[in-house]
């Protein structure tokens, strides 16, 4: 992708239905040709917002800019913009090759060019063999990329997915996002998709909006949203978060978190970049991976690290990793992942284990700012 | 039995007298039993063809706009009370108004109770429909009324031509309100068959209610097939 270019840009948008809240004041710009995935839970209001985009819902207030032009009153059958729709809404009684040539049909092409850009686009997503098949002799996948073909033979400036992947069989659905991201390449179309899958999000997108009840929480890009979130929400929902929370205090030798009696550090670094005071609530985030596990005869506290003291509950082998559930002595549940081939036999359950992780390696945020005020689990 | 005897050579419903068509063409030389024919035939058909526009409209409304018990009972009312309470109204009604009788107010009458039957089809057609299969058609640049007309009505097409079919049956054999509401000069089949068997029953009108048999239940037969949810075309 060249020098980022604002596409669409949405502005303070607010949209209820009766007492929910589906948006709530979301402002968010999306470039030329981003990957771009709305995530959250269930009826957090990513879906509102696409279809918002696609015109099938008005925004209460705010509005939706298309290369500077406002999109509130087009229809949607006027909108350069398409939708692929979670349940595929493929015309059951129209042919693959009609049904992709539908959108085609509503420009007024001639039927020869028509011909020609239904089969390129066959020809895109693997299935020119299929044009005269009708869509219940499909199987899944098969209609996944027909609904697809059929958004993006338009050409239009941005393809809406509702949950693209949702509806596949797991095996189906890892393959099919390298495919997404191949066929995004290559048409070079913008693609705004909603999930809640937050694995997907990260694979797929190249910047996702995470969202709680019809609140943006955090934009960013996969690496940005898993290692550095804006808050603990955001820390929990992408990926596997072990949180201490306290307050934080400017020590003798540095910056530290007291979390239940215990002082733990945290880098410089760290608080420069939230801008987080002495005497703020915060939590420190460690991912499991950074932490490191094992028996605890040795010197309590001497390396440049942050320790933690517990009882081994679970260990699971996961072929390439080997992941750690441990409950530690003020009654919190750790996660901890380590390299299969590290300390594998030497750890049994209910001994006690020492746990640590370097001090660059937790990560700062607020603990209440911007949405989880509910702080500990 | 009644189609046995329509076969009966001999004419008498004791003996038989062997397999002919004779009372069929007996039939067919009968101009005032064709000219009802042809009487039921423009009732069914033409309240049948309003019905099927206006029964959709209606089904669609309610399935999409104004769900609503009340107004559900409202609309199916006509499907339930008895056809007699029914001929009284309209003929009441009728009289209000001040039209003369005639077979234009047969087929309002019909289309009264077809217009629920129809409703009732399509509705439930209607109610397997996926809404966003119009959302995808608007969502490719097709307007809302090319949107019904490409995607909506081919879809629930197999629900009307289905209550369609059972409108015209029902409205081809319909006696009692036909009765109340048909003027004194055309007559309906059902009424100058009823006219008829006032004096006896004659071969040729066993004939007559074969073929009106077999029509019906083709008719029927058909709509059933299509009225089902599975298999579009």
């Amino acid at each position: 992708m060249n020098a980022w270019k604002e596409l669409i840009r949405i502005e303070d948008v607010v949209k209820r239905f009766g007492a929910t809240v589906a948006a709530d004041r979301v402002s968010l710009s999306i470039g030329e040709g981003e990957f771009f995935a709305l995530l959250g839970p269930s009826g957090c209001g990513k879906t509102t917002l696409l279809r918002m985009l696609a015109g099938f819902e008005t925004p209460d207030s705010g509005i939706i800019l298309l290369d500077g032009k406002d999109l509130t009153n087009i229809k949607p059958w006027k909108r350069p913009v398409n939708m692929m729709f979670q349940s595929y809404a493929l015309f059951p009684h129209m042919t693959v090759f009609d049904n992709i040539a539908y959108g085609l049909r509503q420009e007024g092409l001639s039927s020869a060019e028509i011909n020609r850009r239904v089969e390129q686009v066959l020809e895109l997503i693997g299935l020119p063999e299929l044009a005269k098949r009708k869509p219940s002799n499909l199987s899944g996948g098969q209609k996944q990329r027909v609904a697809l073909a059929r958004a993006i033979v338009k050409r239009p400036r941005v393809l809406l997915l509702d949950e693209p992947l949702a509806a596949l069989d797991r095996k189906l659905r890892v393959e099919m996002r390298l495919e997404l991201k191949r066929l995004q390449n290559e048409v070079g179309i913008a693609f705004v998709f909603v999930t809640h899958d937050q694995e997907e999000a990260l694979t797929m997108a190249d910047r996702a909006a995470v969202m709680k009840a019809g609140k943006v929480m955090q934009i960013g890009t996969p690496e940005q949203l898993y290692n550095a979130p804006a808050n603990l929400y955001v820390a929990r929902f992408i990926g596997e978060a072990n949180v201490f929370s306290g307050r934080l205090e400017n020590g003798a030798d540095g910056w530290l978190v007291n979390a239940n009696g215990n002082s733990y550090r945290v880098s410089e670094a760290e608080v420069q970049r939230t801008a987080l005071g002495r005497g703020a609530k915060v939590a420190i985030v460690v991912r499991p991976e950074r932490m490191m596990i094992q028996p605890c005869e040795s010197d309590r506290a001497s390396q440049p690290l942050n320790l933690v003291y517990g009882r081994l509950l679970e260990s699971a082998y996961l072929g390439n990793a080997r992941t750690f559930i441990v409950q530690t002595e003020d009654d919190q549940r750790l996660s901890i992942q380590t390299p299969a081939a590290d300390f594998a036999p030497s750890l049994s359950i209910g001994q006690q284990v020492c746990i640590g992780w370097k001090i660059e390696s937790g990560i700062l945020v607020p603990a209440s700012e911007n949405g989880d005020s509910k702080g500990e689990d | 039995m009644l189609i046995v005897l329509s076969f009966n050579r001999s004419g008498l419903p004791t003996a038989w007298g062997g397999f002919s068509l004779h009372w069929y063409q007996e039939l067919l030389q009968n101009r005032a039993l064709l000219n009802a024919a042809i009487n039921s035939l423009l009732v069914a058909g033409g309240s049948t063809l309003v019905s099927a526009v206006f029964g959709t409209l209606l089904a669609m409304g309610l399935e999409r706009i104004a769900r609503n018990l009340v107004l559900d009972a409202f609309v199916f009312l006509p499907m339930i009370i008895p056809d007699i309470v029914l001929a009284i109204a309209l003929l009441s009604f009728f009289t209000f108004v001040n039209m003369p009788l005639s077979l234009v107010t047969i087929t309002i009458s019909h289309i009264v109770f077809n217009i629920a039957f129809v409703a009732a089809i399509v509705r439930t057609r209607l109610s397997y429909f996926d809404n966003t299969l119009e959302e995808a058609s608007l969502d490719l640049g097709a307007p809302p009324v090319k949107t019904f007309f490409k995607i909506t009505l081919p879809l629930i097409l197999p629900g009307i031509v289905a209550g369609s079919l059972l409108a015209f049956t029902i409205s081809l054999d319909e006696f009692v309100i036909a009765f109340f509401t048909a003027g004194p000069a055309r007559p309906t089949l059902p009424i100058l068959i009823y006219s008829m068997v006032r004096f006896g029953v004659t071969p040729d009108v066993n004939a007559l209610a074969t073929i009106v048999l077999s029509i019906s239940a083709l008719l029927i037969l058909i709509s059933q097939r299509l009225g089902g949810t599975e298999g579009f075309f």
